[in-house]
């Protein structure tokens, strides 16, 4: 266990820690310097890679979330023919390999004759951060009440009214956790943005592969820390919504073991999404980091 | 004010209630009562418009209902469960059905302060649900559906989750409030002794359909069926085929004899099968010396249990040919039939009831 930490998290703490060395090369530490980030900040193209990822990052997560939400009730709330297809179909994405995606993307893209830019990674984004969404929303509604719905309509509230007063709020936080993830992911994604992202539309991640190319230098590291710090951010801001509700209706104890669906999720996310989830979540497992969420 | 016609659900195969009609009267307590599974919550629900008939109509206030949605109908329903909002306060899930209904402000505050004082929740208003005990939480949900003023209540076995205490306590509350308020009242339950205490008339159900319908007097006194007879209140079975019997009585062949008891409500052809009900307060016991044995018509036994109660004895009689007879005499009578000594069992005529056998 111990190993297992210390292989993910030494090149981290190595990787922060030179980003404020003041010497060229990565090798030796030649004292304490904010030089690099102070060059960061007067580069062009940085900031505009950042804007371009927070602008991909925030229109994507909102999207996929709403969609996300609704396929999550559908799925719960009705039984339809071929809902079983659909819904592996709907959890698909979570394991396909981000290169076939990527690629397939493209194609798509091609074909249908749509020029590539922002939008593009921001469809693509969606497309697989439904997914996401959707299993941490579901995981919410299997401990939903639903004769709390049934308790609002008997007492005049029209079916927009019972959305709003009781379901939406007391499912709130799996919809914000979804929200937070798919976020997260997009900011963290490279290869489909590389795939998808056309000329001039670099995203953070794609930014630094191409400062990669001239080697690791202290200022790579430097950008490479500040994404961790906004990530770890989120995470813990996600932790404050879910902790700082105390009377969030339904109590940790309460929340469906492994919903279906959920063990995909814990496995995907250890291997795809480890940067992001682990930070939203607890650092011991991921299943335990996923139960909080939902 | 509630009318139901041949009121038919299924789910599948499974037919939960099976062609039900029934008239409720205004402000009258009616209680829906039978054992698990005879359809009394899908007939609520279906009250309320939470599940649609498969057949049959429901007419509300002479409105009838078709499909309409829930929050459409004059009725307002007290959950098993409570189904309390948990992310609102007491005040909150109070002013929720006039809230939604646009109340201005100043009138949701007074009339959620007025079912507050009814129901005694002073001084609770802040608090969300998960901080109240079972007992405030039962009010909360009363006081929730009160506050919108429904010309019909359905409470669907509200005490279920009280311990007996607070049940009987909160039983006769909820009497008490129906009398002054003067709404309708549908009650579900499975507990008899709640049905027989409240209610102003008791719909008894087995399998989706109605057994009978009457006033817990007429219930306990008259029942119609052997169901009905088992079900309400203790009682011992008699089973054995109508014989003729003149003038106004009828009786049974048992075992070899004749047992004759009240007219049936319903008639019973002769030669078919039929129940003799006695009811254990009715049973007499007399000391009979030496070795239980049959004797002609008597029915002579052994004392197997005595059970002290306060103001009442129980008595277990074995009879002779192997049936158990309850019998239940006033506590002056304790001790005059130990356990071992030989009884002979009787009633006073006219005393058991003649229903149809199964
Ligand atoms: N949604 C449903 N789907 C399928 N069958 C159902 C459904 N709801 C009820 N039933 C069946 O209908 C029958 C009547 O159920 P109902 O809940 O009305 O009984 P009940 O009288 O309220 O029983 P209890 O005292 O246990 O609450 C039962 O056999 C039940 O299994
Ligand atoms: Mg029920």
């Amino acid at each position: 266990m111990a190993l297992i930490f210390f292989f993910l998290y030494f090149p981290i703490g190595v990787l922060v820690v030179f980003s404020f060395n003041a010497s060229r090369i990565n090798a030796t530490w030649q004292g304490f310097t904010l030089d690099w980030y102070r060059q960061l900040f007067h580069d062009f193209a940085i900031w505009a890679a950042t804007s371009n990822s927070l602008i991909v990052g925030v229109a994507s997560a909102a999207i996929s979330t709403v969609i996300g939400t609704m396929a999550a009730f559908a799925l719960h709330r009705y039984s339809f023919r071929g809902k079983a297809a659909f819904e592996s179909l709907l959890q698909l994405p979570i394991v396909i390999p981000e290169i076939v995606m990527g690629v397939s993307l493209l194609a798509f893209f091609v074909l249908i004759e749509m020029p590539l830019g922002l939008h593009t990674v921001t469809i693509a984004h969606v497309a697989f951060n439904i997914s996401f969404v959707t299993v941490v929303v579901r995981a919410r509604l299997y401990a939903f009440d639903f004769t709390l719905e049934e308790a609002a309509m008997d007492l005049g509230a029209n079916r927009w009214q019972t959305f709003f007063k009781v379901t939406l709020p007391l499912i709130a936080p799996g919809v914000a956790a979804g929200f937070l993830i798919a976020l997260t992911l997009s900011l963290d994604d490279f290869i489909i943005a590389f795939f998808t992202a056309g000329p001039g539309a670099n995203t953070l991640p794609m930014q630094v592969y191409s400062m990669m190319r001239f080697g690791v230098t202290p200022k790579v590291n430097a950008l490479s820390t500040l994404m961790l710090a906004v990530v770890i951010l989120i995470g813990v801001v996600g932790q404050f919504i879910f902790r700082g509700r105390k009377e969030t209706p339904v109590p940790e104890e309460e929340i469906h073991p492994v919903p279906r669906g959920f063990e995909v999720y814990a496995k995907a996310g250890s291997d795809r999404a480890r940067v992001p989830v682990g930070a939203v979540g607890a650092r011991s497992s991921p299943d335990a980091q996923h139960l909080q969420l939902g | 004010m509630v009318e139901l016609v041949e009121l038919t659900k299924r789910f599948g195969d499974v037919v939960a209630v099976d062609g039900i009609s029934l008239s409720v009267r205004p402000g009258e307590f009616l209680t829906l009562l039978g054992p698990s599974g005879c359809g009394k919550t899908t007939t609520l629900r279906m009250i309320a418009g939470f599940e649609n008939p498969t057949s049959g109509e429901i007419y509300i206030d002479g409105v009838e209902m078709g499909d309409k949605p829930p929050y459409l109908r004059p009725v307002n329903t007290v959950f098993q469960q409570y189904a309390l909002f948990p992310h609102l306060t007491v005040y909150d899930n109070i002013a929720f059905g006039l809230r939604v209904k646009k109340v201005k402000e100043a009138e949701v505050r007074a009339r959620v302060e007025r079912v507050v004082r009814m129901l005694g929740l002073e001084g609770l208003e802040g608090r969300r649900p998960r901080q109240l005990s079972g007992g405030q939480q039962q009010r909360v949900a009363l006081a929730r559906a009160l506050v919108v003023e429904p010309k019909v209540l359905l409470l669907d076995e509200p005490l279920g989750a009280l311990d007996l205490k607070l049940r009987q306590q909160i039983q006769l509350e909820i009497k008490a409030l129906q009398n002054a308020l003067g709404i309708t009242f549908i009650y579900v339950t499975h507990d008899q002794d709640e049905a027989l205490t409240m209610s102003d008339r008791i719909v008894v159900m087995r399998g989706g359909r109605i057994e009978q319908v009457g006033t817990p007097r007429q219930i306990y006194t008259m029942p119609e069926t052997r169901f009905v007879a088992s079900f309400i209140g203790e009682a011992n079975i008699f089973d054995g085929i109508a014989v003729e019997e003149g003038g106004t009585g009828g009786a049974i062949e048992w075992k070899g004899r004749v047992l004759r008891g009240r007219q049936a409500v319903r008639p019973i052809p002769e030669g078919s099968a039929a129940a003799l009900i006695v009811r254990p307060e009715d049973v007499c016991l007399s000391r009979v010396d030496g070795e239980p044995e049959p004797a002609g018509d008597e029915l002579i036994g052994r004392v197997v249990e005595e059970i002290y109660g306060g103001d009442h004895v129980r008595i277990m009689v074995q009879l002779t040919d192997g049936m158990r007879i309850r019998a239940r005499v006033g506590s002056e009578q304790a001790g005059l039939y130990p356990v071992g000594s030989t009884v002979k069992v009787a009633w006073p005529e006219g005393a058991p009831i003649l229903v149809a056998g199964d």
